[in-house]
C-alpha cells in the first residue's frame, strides 16, 4: 500500500469530475504518496488526505493518556525496597545541580506493590485494575527528560523541545499520515481543565495550522460550530446547493482551481461532519454496560471514564491521535504535598477507565494497531518535599506503552535502588518519540519539514528507536 | 622528560593549609584605617583604653585622614577588643568626617569597602550608618550621587544609593559579634555583599539608580555626612576600614580576607590562595597527566597548563575561571568519573583544593594564550548575493516598451520576454479597486467610492485611489498586522495559564501594536522604525522631555517574546530570552537565522558561535524582567512609566527594555558573556566581547564598551553599510502586495535562501527605498502604479501551465484573504464595523472592532484567527500558510458571528434598497464583490429566495446573504 504510484490531485479531480462531491475521501486519497514526495501545495489544498508512511506501520493510531503534573513513579510502577529500608535517611549521594526546591530525606512509598500477570510486573496497590492488564503493558522505568519545570518538561514530552515553539507529536503524525476519517479532526485533545502550557502542547507550530490538535474542553459541546443553530438540515442543504452552483460559476476561468475546489469540497465535508462528528463524540450512543465498564456515572471515575470512552469511539472511527489530559484541574498529578491523600484519588479516578479502555480495545481487535501511552512530563523525587509530598523529577521516571506493536508483560530499563537516576537502558524523551514514530511507520530522521532555512524533525538531532520493546 | 621530572619533584608533596602571611592587595586601595595604628606611623599605638581619638590616619598613602574636632563626638579606643587587637568604639553619638575623599573615579564607577567591626543592633527606629559617601551639591539638586552603608532594619547590612535604591544582605552582620563585612559596587547598578567570606546578597539597582560620583565626594564614618538625622549614629566597634576604588577579583578578595581574618582571629572561609604551579599542577600531574599530558592526549585534552585547560579538548573548554560548577574537569573528578575506574583518585582534600583554586579564578603565573578562531568565512560567503551591497542598476531595455509604466515593469517584462512570455492584460477597474482596497486597508471598497473611481476617467484616477487609501487610518491598521506577524506579537506575553490575566489591559503589549499602526500611518522612515524597536529606550525624546514614550513602547518588540517559562531554572530563562531576541532580530531585520549559531558555528552562514555570544552579551546586558523572581516563583515583566511618577501618580506603563542585565540573574549589570558550550548555560567557555557580527563589520571592528550595545547594533542594522535590511523590507512589502516575495524565503536571505527571482529589481527597489528616506508609502505607490501590479489574475490554462508558480510575474496571483480581512469584511458589509483605533484588545470575537483589536493569546489557538491561518505568535512568521479545512466551513455555516453578519446584511438590503428582488441582489453583489451580478447568478439567488420565502422575507434574505458570505468570491481576491 505504501509503494503505490503517485497520483496527483489534479488527476484525481479529473477522474472524479465535479470535485469531491459526496465520495469518501479516505478511499479516494488512500493512494496518495508518502512523506516528502507530497507536493506542499497539494498538501495545503487537502491537508488530511491519507498518506503512506516510510515502512509498514505496527500502529495506526495513538491514544496518549497524559497525567499532567508528573505522576510518582516510586509510588506506582517502580517499587524501591531500599526506600523502605532507608526511610527518613538522607539520599546517600549528591543530588544533581538542577533542583527545583530542596527536598529532604528519602520517603518510602506508603503503598504496597504486588506482582501481576505471567511476567510478574510489580504495580502499586493504587492501580489494581490497570495491574490486571500487565501482560499487555510494557513498563519503561528509565525515562529521562531535561527540564525540571512543568512548562518546559511538558513541552518536551509533547513537542520534543523545552523552550521554543515546535510541532507536537500529534501534529507530526497527522502531517505525515493524514487522517482516515475526513469527517473528523485527525488529532483530538481532550482536557476538561486548562493545562499548564496550553495550546503549545498540541500546537502545529510552523506546520500548517490544519495539523494542530482540536481541543475538546466541554464533552457536551465537543467541536465548535458543529450544530446548525437553525436545526433545519433541509434549508441548510438548499443553501449549500446554491453555494455550490455560485462557486462553480466563480471557478470558471480561474487558475487556482485546486484551492477553490478544495473549498467547495470543505463545505460538503462540513455538512456531513455535523452529523457524523456529533455522533462520534456522543457517548450516549454507548450501551449501559459500556458506561459501567468505563465507570461513567460513578462520581469517582465519571470524567476520565467519559474521556476514555470517547477516545475509543474516536480511534474506532479513524482519528489518528487522541491525547487525554486527566485534568479535573490544572496539574492534577503535581503532588508537592498531600501525596498520601491526593495520589490515591487520582489513581482511583483513572484506574478503572484505563483498564476499561484496554479491555475494550482488545475486545474489538483495536489494541493490535492502537498504541496506548501512559505518563506525564516527569516523575517525582524519591525524597520528601515537606513530610507528605514529592518534587519534580526528570532524572528517571516511568511511562508505559500498550498495544500497537509493543511487547506486553515487559519491564524495560531501571532506575538506581533509590529510584533517582535512570541507570539501565536509559530512554530519553527523544528516544520515546523516535520509537513512537517508528511504530507508526516513520523513520524519525526522515519525517522532516523545511522551515526557516533547515529541516526540522520531532527528535531534533537525537533519538534512538527502542527496538527491544517492539514485538 | 619534563613531565617525569615534575612527578619526581612533587611526589611527596602534600598540601597543608599553611597560615603563611597573605599580603593585603594595595592596588586601588584609597582608604585604610586601622584602629591599632590610628596615627598611621606603622607601629602599634600605645594609647590607653578610653582615650578619645581625634584623627584616624589613612595608611593608603592618599591622605584620606578622617577627623572629629568635637570631643563629644570622638570615638574612644578600646584595647584587646577583637582578636586581641584594639578597636575604636562609637557610643552612638560619634563620627568622623572628610570633606573630599581622594582617589574615587568620577562617574558610575566601582568601589569596594571592607570593615572589621562589632556592630550593635540598636532600637528598630534607629537606622545607623557605617560609611557615607556624598556627592550631591549643596542644594541637593542632583541626588543619587553617593552611597551609604548601614542598616535599616533586622540588622541586615544595606548598601543604599543616596536618595535612591537600596540593596540588603541576606544575613545579619549587625549582631554584637566580630565580623568581616565587605560591600562591593561594581558599576552599572550591580552590588554584592560578603560576610565572613560567604556571599551575602547581590543585586542590581534598576529603578532609582546611581548617577555617578562627582569630583567632590564627602565621606563620613559612623553617621551621615553633616549629621542628619541624629538617630543614625553608629553604635559599636570598628577595627579596620578599607576602601578600594575598584572591585577585587576572587583571588585578591581571598588575600585581603585571609589577611584580616588572621589579624583579627575572625572565623571566615578565607585561607591561603592555592596557585597553579605550586599547588594544583602536582595533583593533575599525579592523577591526570598520564592520559591528558605529554605524549598521550585523550580527547585531545591537555591538562598541563591553564591555557590548555581553557582551550579544552574535543568536548570544549574544561575550566571556567571562578566557576567550579561549570568547570568540566572538576565535575568529572568530583563525580568520580575521572580518573577512570582502576586509577587512583585524588583525595577529598585534593578535590577541595582544586575547587577552591577554580573558585578563586584559577590564579597562575603563566601568560594565558588562547588560540585564534578558525577561519569560518569562505569564498562562497563573500560572493553570496545577499551579502553584497545592493547595486545601483538601470532598468533594462525591453521590446514592448509601451507596457512599462514604472521601472519595475522594465525588470519584470525583461524576464518575461526572455522566456517568451508577456504581461497579462490589465485587470478590470472593478477588480483593481477591490484589489487595492483589500491590499491597503483590508476592507472591500464602499460602493459609493467604487462608483466614483469607476466614473473617474482621468489618467491618474487609480493613483488618486492609492493616495487616498494610503492616507486613511485603515492603512496602518492593515499593514501593522503584517509587521506584527514578523514581530511574533501577542496581546499576552505569557503562555502559562497560571499567570495569564483575564483582561488584556493587564499587559501593555497593545501600546506597541498601536505604535506600529501609528508608525505606518505616519510613514515613520523604516530605518527609524528598526532603531526604535531595538534601542528606542536609549533614544532622546524629540521634544526634549525626560521620557520618550514612543521609544520605550517600541522596545516591546524585544520583550513580547517567547522563552522558557521555567519557574525553577532561572538561569535558563535569561539565555532563552536573549535567544528569542537574537533570533527575532535576525529574521525580522536581517533575514538571517542567527539563532542557529547558539550551539555551534552556523552550518551555512558566516556567523560563528563567537558572533552569537558577542550579540548575546548585548541582550544579556539588557533586561525585560524586573527580576527573575525566586526559585519556584514567578518572574515579573518590566513595566516602565511613560510619564514621570512625580507628575502622574499612576502613570501609563510600557513593557519596555532597560539597560543592565536581568536583576537576580547570572549576568547582572552590563557585561560580556562567555560562549555557552553547545548552547547550555551550564557549560561556559571563554568570554567574548560584545560586538557586531564580524563577517559584516570586519574582524578589526571595535568591541562595544559602553552601554549594552543595542544602540550600536540598531544603528548598524539600519545603516546603508548593512546590505541586508533594505532588501529584506522591500521584499516583505513586495510579498504582502503579491502573495510571494521576490525572495520566497523572506526571513532567510542566507546561503540556504531561495535566490531572488528578480535580483536586479530587488536591488533597484532597495536602493530607491533608501534614497527615498526609507519611506514605505512611496514604495507602495511605486509598486501599485506598475503594470506588473495591475495585471489580471484570470489567465488561460496554457499561460498558467508555462509558469505554474508565477515565478516570472506574468499575472497577478489570486489569493485567499487573511483571517482578519475575512472577519473585517463581513462586519463591514454588514454595516457593523467599528473602526475606532487603538487601546487594549477585546477578547470576544463578537465585538465589532477590527480584528487587529481582537486578542491574540499564545495559550489559546482555538479561535477564529488560528482557524483561518493567522500567524502563530510563538515565533516570527514571515508568510502565513493557507489551509482549507472543514472546520472553517463549519464556522462560516454555524457560528453565531457569521449568522449575525448575514442577518445584518439582509437587514441592510431590505432597509436601504427598494423592494425589487433583482435590484437588491445587484446591490448585494456590489457590496460584497464590487461588481454587478450576472443573469445566471440572479436566477440562482431568486430560486433560493423563493424556497425560503415562506419563512419570511427577512429569513430568505438572510439565507442569501449567508450563502454569499460563504462563497469563494467573498474570501478570494483576484
Amino acid at each position: 500500500m505504501w509503494n503505490q504510484p503517485n497520483l496527483s490531485r489534479r488527476e484525481m479531480l479529473a477522474r472524479t469530475g465535479c470535485g469531491f462531491g459526496l465520495l469518501g475521501l479516505a478511499d479516494l486519497l488512500a493512494s496518495d504518496s508518502a512523506g516528502e514526495t507530497v507536493r506542499e501545495s497539494d498538501r495545503a489544498a487537502d491537508p488530511y488526505a491519507v498518506r503512506a508512511p516510510h515502512h509498514a506501520p505496527r500502529a495506526k493510531r495513538v491514544i496518549f493518556l497524559y497525567m499532567p503534573g508528573g505522576p510518582s513513579h516510586v509510588d506506582l510502577f517502580d517499587p524501591k525496597p531500599r526506600l523502605l529500608k532507608d526511610n527518613g535517611k538522607p539520599l546517600p549521594f549528591e543530588k544533581p545541580k538542577l533542583e527545583r526546591t530542596k527536598t529532604s530525606n528519602l520517603l518510602a512509598s506508603p503503598w504496597k506493590f504486588a506482582k501481576y500477570g505471567q511476567a510478574g510486573t510489580e504495580v502499586s496497590e493504587l492501580l489494581p485494575q490497570v495491574a490486571s492488564h500487565m501482560d499487555d503493558i510494557c513498563v519503561v522505568r528509565s525515562l529521562v527528560a531535561d527540564n525540571i519545570n512543568h512548562s518546559g518538561a511538558a513541552l518536551q514530552m509533547c513537542t520534543g523541545e523545552q523552550a521554543f515553539s515546535r510541532p507536537s507529536m500529534g501534529s507530526w503524525l497527522t502531517y505525515g499520515l493524514g487522517t482516515e476519517n475526513q469527517n473528523l479532526p485527525g488529532f483530538v485533545v481532550v482536557s476538561p481543565a486548562a493545562v499548564f502550557q496550553g495550546a503549545q502542547l498540541w500546537a502545529s507550530s510552523f506546520l500548517p495550522s490544519a495539523y494542530q490538535g482540536t481541543l475538546v474542553r466541554d464533552l457536551n459541546n465537543p467541536i465548535a460550530n458543529l450544530r446548525d443553530p437553525n436545526g433545519n438540515p433541509v434549508r441548510q442543504r438548499s443553501k449549500l446547493d446554491a453555494l455550490r452552483r455560485l462557486n462553480e460559476i466563480h471557478r470558471q476561468n480561474r487558475v487556482i482551481d485546486g484551492q477553490l475546489d478544495a473549498r467547495i469540497a470543505s463545505f460538503e465535508l462540513a455538512f456531513r461532519m455535523q452529523r457524523e462528528a456529533s455522533d462520534a463524540f456522543d457517548i450516549t450512543h454507548e450501551s449501559a454496560s459500556m458506561h459501567k465498564l468505563y465507570g461513567v456515572g460513578d462520581a469517582t471515575t465519571d470524567q476520565f471514564g467519559r474521556q476514555c470512552l470517547l477516545a475509543r469511539r474516536l480511534v474506532e472511527r479513524g482519528v489518528r491521535f487522541v491525547q487525554l489530559f486527566d485534568a479535573p484541574k490544572n496539574n492534577a498529578w503535581d503532588h508537592h504535598s498531600g501525596l498520601r491523600e491526593e495520589l490515591p484519588k487520582r489513581c482511583a479516578a483513572v484506574d478503572q477507565p484505563i483498564a476499561a479502555l484496554l479491555t475494550d480495545l482488545k475486545a474489538r481487535g483495536l489494541l493490535d494497531d492502537t498504541l496506548v501511552l501512559w505518563g506525564g512530563e516527569f516523575g517525582r523525587t524519591p525524597t520528601a518535599e515537606g513530610n507528605n509530598g514529592r518534587e519534580h523529577h526528570p532524572f528517571g521516571f516511568t511511562m508505559w506503552l500498550a498495544g500497537g506493536g509493543t511487547r506486553g508483560g515487559m519491564v524495560y530499563g531501571a532506575t538506581d535502588e533509590f529510584g533517582w537516576h535512570a541507570v539501565q537502558d536509559k530512554v530519553h524523551v527523544h528516544d520515546l518519540h523516535a520509537t513512537i514514530l517508528h511504530l507508526m511507520g516513520f523513520d524519525h530522521e526522515k519525517l522532516t519539514y523545511h522551515h526557516s532555512g533547515r529541516d526540522y524533525r520531532l527528535t531534533d538531532v537525537h533519538g534512538r528507536v527502542i527496538k527491544e520493546i517492539i514485538v | 622528560m619534563l613531565v617525569r621530572n615534575l612527578c619526581l619533584l612533587t611526589c611527596c608533596f602534600c598540601w597543608v593549609p599553611e597560615m603563611s602571611a597573605e599580603p593585603l592587595p594595595e592596588n586601588g586601595l584609597i582608604l585604610w584605617l586601622s584602629a591599632g595604628d590610628a596615627n598611621g606611623d606603622g607601629v602599634a599605638d600605645n594609647v590607653a583604653t578610653g582615650a578619645h581619638v581625634a584623627k584616624w590616619v589613612d595608611k593608603s598613602g592618599l591622605g584620606n585622614h578622617v577627623e572629629q574636632k568635637l570631643t563629644g563626638r570622638q570615638p574612644t579606643l578600646r584595647r584587646d577588643a577583637i582578636g586581641g587587637k584594639p578597636v575604636l568604639r562609637f557610643d552612638g553619638g560619634d563620627c568622623w568626617e572628610l570633606a573630599n575623599v581622594a582617589g574615587l573615579n568620577v562617574g558610575d564607577q566601582p568601589f569596594y569597602a571592607v570593615f572589621v567591626l562589632k556592630a550593635a543592633m540598636v532600637a528598630p527606629h534607629n537606622n545607623p550608618r557605617l560609611l557615607d559617601l556624598r556627592g550631591e551639591d549643596s542644594n541637593n539638586k542632583e541626588p543619587r550621587r553617593g552611597f551609604w552603608i548601614g542598616y535599616q532594619q533586622n540588622g541586615r547590612n544595606r548598601l543604599g544609593i543616596a536618595y535612591g535604591d537600596e540593596g540588603e544582605a541576606t544575613r545579619t552582620a549587625w549582631n554584637d559579634k566580630p565580623n568581616l563585612l565587605e560591600v562591593s559596587y561594581e558599576g552599572s547598578g550591580r552590588w554584592t555583599q560578603t560576610l565572613n567570606g560567604e556571599p551575602d546578597g547581590l543585586g542590581t539597582f534598576s529603578d532609582r539608580t546611581f548617577l555617578g560620583f562627582r569630583k567632590t565626594i564627602r565621606l563620613s564614618i559612623g553617621q551621615h555626612y553633616g549629621i542628619t538625622p541624629a538617630n543614625t549614629f553608629y553604635r559599636g566597634d570598628l577595627a579596620e576600614v578599607l576602601l578600594y576604588n575598584r572591585t577585587l577579583v576572587p583571588a585578591e578578595q581571598n588575600m585581603m580576607g585571609a589577611y584580616l581574618s588572621r589579624k583579627y582571629q575572625i572565623n571566615t572561609t578565607y585561607g591561603p590562595t592555592p596557585r597553579f604551579e605550586k599547588d594544583v599542577r602536582p595533583i593533575l600531574a599525579r592523577r591526570c597527566h598520564k592520559c591528558h599530558g605529554g605524549d598521550k592526549l585523550e580527547g585531545k585534552l591537555d591538562l598541563r597548563t591553564v591555557s590548555d585547560m581553557l582551550r579544552g579538548g574535543e568536548s570544549g573548554p574544561v575550566l571556567v575561571r571562578g566557576h567550579p560548577e561549570h568547570s568540566h574537569f572538576l565535575e568529572m573528578v568530583a563525580a568520580g568519573e575521572m580518573p577512570p575506574a582502576g586509577e587512583k583518585r585524588p583525595s577529598d582534600d585534593e578535590i577541595a583544593l582544586l575547587r577552591r583554586w577554580v573558585k578563586l579564578g584559577a590564579p597562575a603565573d603563566e601568560r594565558i594564550v588562547l588560540p585564534l578562531p578558525t577561519a569560518l568565512y569562505r569564498e562562497e560567503h563573500r560572493s553570496h548575493w545577499a551579502f553584497q551591497q545592493p547595486a545601483s542598476v538601470r532598468p533594462p531595455a525591453v521590446r514592448q516598451a509601451e507596457q512599462v509604466r514604472t521601472p519595475i515593469d522594465a525588470f519584470v517584462l525583461k524576464r518575461l520576454e526572455d522566456k517568451g512570455l508577456g504581461f497579462s492584460p490589465q485587470a478590470s477597474r472593478a477588480t483593481l479597486a477591490r484589489r487595492a482596497w483589500f491590499d491597503l486597508t483590508g476592507l472591500p471598497p464602499p460602493p459609493d467610492e467604487l462608483d466614483a473611481f469607476l466614473a473617474d476617467d482621468s489618467l491618474d484616477a487609480f493613483g488618486k485611489v492609492v493616495d487616498g487609501l494610503l492616507a486613511s487610518p485603515a492603512y496602518g491598521q492593515r499593514w501593522a498586522r503584517h509587521w506584527l506577524d514578523v514581530a511574533r506579537y501577542a496581546d499576552y506575553y505569557d503562555a502559562n495559564p497560571a499567570t495569564r490575566v483575564a483582561s488584556c489591559e493587564s499587559t501593555e503589549a497593545w501600546r506597541y501594536r498601536d505604535w506600529v499602526v501609528d508608525s505606518f500611518n505616519g510613514d515613520l522612515p523604516f530605518d527609524q522604525f528598526i532603531v526604535h524597536q531595538i534601542a528606542g529606550d536609549l533614544l532622546p525624546s524629540p521634544t526634549g522631555d525626560e521620557i520618550y514614550p514612543a521609544g520605550l513602547i517600541a522596545t516591546t518588540f524585544l520583550s513580547n517574546g517567547v522563552w522558557d517559562r521555567g519557574d525553577a531554572d532561572k538561569e535558563k530563562i535569561v539565555s532563552d530570552m536573549a535567544d528569542d531576541q537574537i533570533d527575532t532580530i535576525g529574521k525580522a531585520f536581517l533575514g538571517l537565522t542567527l539563532g542557529c549559531a547558539r550551539c555551534h558555528d552556523h552550518k551555512f552562514d558566516p556567523v560563528s558561535q563567537e558572533d552569537y555570544y558577542a550579540l548575546a552579551g548585548i541582550f544579556y546586558s539588557s533586561h525585560i524582567l524586573q527580576s527573575l523572581g525566586t526559585k519556584g516563583g514567578e518572574y515579573t515583566i518590566n513595566r516602565v512609566p511613560l510619564v514621570s511618577p512625580s507628575v502622574m501618580p499612576n502613570p501609563p506603563l510600557a513593557m519596555a527594555v532597560q539597560e543592565g542585565g536581568t536583576p537576580g540573574g547570572l549576568f547582572p549589570g552590563i557585561q560580556d558573556v562567555p560562549i555557552h558550550i553547545r548552547g547550555s548555560y551550564t557549560r561556559l567557555g571563554r568570554v567574548v566581547p560584545r560586538r557586531l557580527p564580524k563577517f559584516f563589520v570586519g574582524d578589526s571592528s571595535a568591541p562595544i564598551t559602553s552601554g549594552s550595545g543595542r544602540r550600536e547594533l540598531a544603528a548598524w542594522i539600519a545603516s546603508k553599510e548593512n546590505p541586508l535590511a533594505a532588501r529584506v523590507v522591500v521584499n516583505r512589502v513586495w510579498q504582502w502586495h503579491f502573495g510571494e516575495g521576490l525572495v520566497r524565503t523572506p526571513n532567510n536571505f542566507g546561503m540556504r535562501s531561495q535566490p531572488p527571482t528578480h535580483p536586479a529589481l530587488l536591488d533597484w527597489l532597495a536602493v530607491r527605498f533608501v534614497e527615498d528616506g526609507w519611506s514605505l508609502k512611496k514604495l507602495h505607490r511605486r509598486i501599485m502604479l506598475s503594470t506588473t501590479y495591475q495585471q489580471s489574475s484570470q489567465v488561460s490554462r496554457e499561460q498558467s501551465d508555462r509558469d505554474p508558480d508565477n515565478v516570472s510575474l506574468g499575472r497577478f496571483a489570486p489569493r485567499r484573504l487573511e483571517a482578519e480581512a475575512i472577519r473585517d469584511a463581513m462586519l463591514f458589509v454588514a454595516g457593523r464595523l467599528d473602526s475606532s483605533p487603538g487601546g487594549p484588545a477585546g477578547n470576544d470575537l463578537n465585538i465589532q472592532r477590527r480584528s487587529l483589536y481582537v486578542q491574540t493569546a499564545r495559550w489559546n489557538r482555538s479561535n477564529f484567527a488560528s482557524l483561518f491561518d493567522a500567524a502563530n505568535p510563538d515565533a516570527s512568521t514571515a508568510k502565513r500558510n493557507v489551509s482549507t479545512v472543514a472546520p472553517q466551513s463549519l464556522f462560516l455555516l454555524n457560528n453565531d458571528f457569521a449568522l449575525a453578519q448575514a442577518k445584518h446584511v439582509a437587514e441592510r438590503l431590505l432597509r436601504e434598497v427598494p423592494n425589487d428582488e433583482t435590484v437588491r441582489i445587484g446591490r448585494a453583489y456590489k457590496m460584497l464583490f464590487g461588481r454587478s451580478a450576472s443573469g445566471e447568478e440572479i436566477e440562482i439567488a431568486k430560486q433560493l429566495l423563493a424556497g425560503a420565502n415562506k419563512q419570511g422575507e427577512q429569513t430568505a434574505w438572510t439565507d442569501l446573504a449567508h450563502v454569499l458570505l460563504c462563497s469563494n468570491e467573498f474570501v478570494y481576491l483576484d
